[in-house]
């Protein structure tokens, strides 16, 4: 049972020791008879985790969450202040751009250094060297100083180098991110392959679609302590939840992570804070659209103000303004409208755009034919939209409008709302088309 | 495949099974990892030599042309200038000579061994590394040039009708001596010039004093024999008179036993505490760096 664990962690914690200075550090370090200088940060406090051989682990948490620090210790550059990590075999860890390199020595000659580092015996670095030289695909840059190499070179070096050493545990802290997106997909096939081989990988990243894509485990930390870990998908939704509201709405602390993860997901629509439901009288007509957890506070804003976008709520079904929300879902978006002036005949639109500003779908009443009622001074309304989503994984921006003609407007709100979108199937693209396939010639 | 990689890894904390407690525990391992990455600390003693001359039209020449230039000068002062003869015995350039190899390897030894945690950087962070390794690279890397002085200073010596004898052999004996001196001095050095770069200077200006104090570049037979006694606690004048009597003067290994004794005694004790100042300050070392 025991050899099935490729790295057993228990009660782990980690305390940082801040000094106020280098001589602080240096006295206490020194001291004889032991004597503090400094103050306490714990970066990590009471993580227990087994992560079975052969799992692709992605660990996910906010900046200052203590990810680093766990793999840092899982890669022994760290030690523990208390607790025990056990690592089943070989270890080959990227925890920095750049770590372990020479950037005076050649590619060629730091794969040498870093084989030896491994403890790789000369004749197999040599047998390896051209496999390594292949995969790193830097062209002529591989006999030439590696202070002339750009980032995405550096990382293509130091990534062919740690597969090439038949690590048993992989460490990737945030490096393949420097990466472009073919380098990517090359390792990401690199990847499945080792998952295949019984080896694990276990990588800290920002990009919330690589961990389901790519992990069939999720680690999330908050606040250096192990909050959730299991299904990767399922860790990346309370993710979301930590992003947008800065803490896990359910209580959790001190208790079974995956338990509390399950838990945490189940209570996510009753614990948020109710916004106005359309029916019940506003107990202001004031903006508040800020409140709203989806709000962009990055928005930007036009118009001539004879009518205000005051408030708007998003709703997947039973779930009020979603953290993530599932390729296919069909939302319901609701924007509240306070008109300061008469307006004959008002039209109000929503339009989606991606992180670059492209329009990817855009609809408002005119276009779908629908007259509304003209408003007077004084009025406050809801409207409501019923969209499905069809964007692939990423962030998308959502615009709302209100106008007195098609043109002129009277509030335009842009990217007042942020949304993030996840996407369960495989697919490329920027939107999911439902595809089906037939093979006539199969009989 | 995994399982040879086993002798190379650096004890990892936790599977150790070991207690971490009692003295003698944490004394033997710095030098179990020397011999562990014996590979690696030549791979980059020889990175370093290249490294430090990649710049040069003739590159590693250089490590062994300064220092003969150095002989050559004080060859020349000591017979010309200050006409150091002596009625009897071997010609006094020769004890010159005989004296300034090793002592040009100490002073090499020290100052490249002392700066070479800052000079692998990084190495130091983001990374598992046995960093004990580092000063006793810098040490190699002068042991690496000592080699090639020593076949210099051989020939010259046959050049000059001196009979090499049997005892010349000694020489590895006064070699490992320094080495292992040099190896207490740098790990105490090169940790605190990590946190402090006077350090490093301050033991320039250690090493030029010593040198001066050490009778190197002047005869130690002209001095009172009451002084000699004093100067004789020197460690690097024992390794010094070492060479000069296993090369020049053929004599068979110190018959002064008590100065051996105190030549190790100190070495031991400077192991000790360096090892103990390295493996105190190495886990701040990636936070200062």
């Amino acid at each position: 049972m025991a050899d099935t664990i490729a790295v057993r962690i228990e009660h782990l914690s980690k305390k940082y020791r801040l000094f106020s200075s280098k001589s602080h550090r240096l006295l206490e370090a020194l001291d004889p008879r032991r004597r503090t200088y400094h103050r306490e940060f714990w970066a990590l406090r009471d993580v227990t985790l087994e992560i079975p051989r052969g799992t692709t682990v992605g660990i996910l948490g906010l900046n200052g969450s203590g990810k680093s620090t766990l793999l840092q210790i899982i890669s022994s550059v760290l030690q523990p202040s208390a607790g025990t990590v056990q690592v089943e075999g070989r270890v080959a860890a990227l925890l920095e751009l750049g770590a372990g390199f020479n950037p005076e020595l050649t590619g060629r000659e730091n794969v040498v250094l870093n084989g030896t580092i491994m403890g790789l015996p000369r004749e197999q670095i040599r047998e390896r060297m051209d496999s390594i030289e292949d995969f790193a695909d830097v062209g002529e840059f591989f006999d030439q100083p590696m202070r002339t190499f750009s980032s995405g070179m550096f990382m293509r070096v130091a990534f062919a180098t740690a597969i090439h050493v038949d690590p048993d545990v992989l460490v990737i802290d945030e490096a393949l991110s420097v990466g472009d997106a073919k380098f990517q997909e090359k390792c990401f096939r690199r990847f499945r392959a080792f998952q295949e081989a019984g080896k694990t990988i276990l990588f800290v990243t920002h990009d919330r679609s690589a961990v389901p894509r790519l992990c069939n485990y999720g680690v999330l930390l908050h606040q250096g302590q192990l909050v959730a870990a299991g299904d990767p998908g399922h860790i990346v939704d309370l993710y979301a939840e930590l992003l947008t509201f800065g803490e896990l709405r359910g209580a959790h602390s001190g208790r079974d992570a995956r338990l509390a993860a399950v838990e945490a997901s189940e209570n996510t629509a009753s614990a948020l804070d109710s916004p106005t439901p359309a029916a019940t009288p506003r107990a202001t007509t004031d903006d508040v659209c800020a409140a709203n957890p989806l709000y962009n506070r990055y928005e930007h804003r036009s118009g001539n103000r004879h009518a205000e976008i005051i408030d708007f709520v998003i709703r997947d079904g039973a779930t009020v303004n979603p953290t993530t929300i599932r390729t296919g879902a069909r939302l319901e978006i609701e924007m509240t409208v306070r008109f300061d002036a008469d307006v004959e005949a008002p039209i109000v639109g929503l339009v989606f755009t991606n992180h670059e500003g492209i329009v990817i779908y855009g609809i408002n009443t005119e276009m779908l034919k629908r007259r509304i009622l003209s408003a007077r001074i004084g009025d406050v309304r809801n409207y409501r939209f019923g969209i499905r989503v069809v964007m692939s994984t990423g962030n998308w921006f959502l615009d709302f409008a209100v106008a007195e003609s098609s043109t002129e407007l009277c509030d335009q709100r842009c990217a007042l709302a942020h949304l993030y979108v996840l996407d369960d199937a495989a697919h490329v693209g920027l939107a999911r088309f439902e595809a089906d396939f037939a093979d006539d010639s199969a009989g | 495949m995994a399982s040879f990689s086993f002798l190379f890894t650096p004890a990892r904390p936790g599977t150790d099974p070991r207690p971490a407690t009692g003295r003698w525990r944490t004394l033997l391992p710095p030098f179990r990892l020397l011999l562990a990455h014996r590979r690696l600390i030549w791979q980059l003693a020889l990175h370093e030599l290249r490294g430090r001359y990649a710049a040069t039209l003739v590159g590693s020449l250089w490590a062994i042309v300064n220092p003969l230039v150095v002989i050559l000068v004080f060859w020349f002062v000591s017979a010309y200038g200050l006409k150091i003869t002596f009625a009897s015995g071997p010609p006094f350039h020769l004890v010159l000579f005989c004296g300034l190899v090793p002592w040009m390897t100490f002073g090499e030894a020290v100052s490249g061994g002392t700066s070479a945690v800052l000079n692998h950087a990084y190495l130091v962070k983001k990374i598992a590394f046995p960093l004990e390794i580092l000063p006793v690279v810098g040490v190699v890397s002068a042991v690496i040039v000592h080699g090639f002085l020593l076949a210099v200073l051989l020939s010259i010596l046959l050049l000059s009708g001196v009979t090499i004898t049997i005892h010349a052999l000694q020489v590895a004996y006064f070699l490992f001596a320094l080495v292992a001196f040099t190896i207490g001095l740098v790990w105490a050095s090169s940790a605190l010039n990590v946190f402090n770069r006077d350090v490093g200077q301050a033991l320039g200006a250690v090493i030029t004093i010593w040198f001066w104090m050490t009778p190197v570049v002047w005869p130690a037979q002209n001095l009172p024999p009451r002084l000699l006694h004093v100067i004789e606690l020197n460690p690097v004048f024992y390794v010094v008179e070492g060479y000069r009597n296993a090369l020049l003067y053929g004599r068979p290994l110190s018959a002064q036993w008590p100065l051996d004794l105190y030549f190790w005694a100190v070495t031991a004790v400077l192991l000790v505490l360096g090892s103990g100042v390295f493996r105190r300050l190495k886990p701040h070392f990636a936070d200062v760096l």
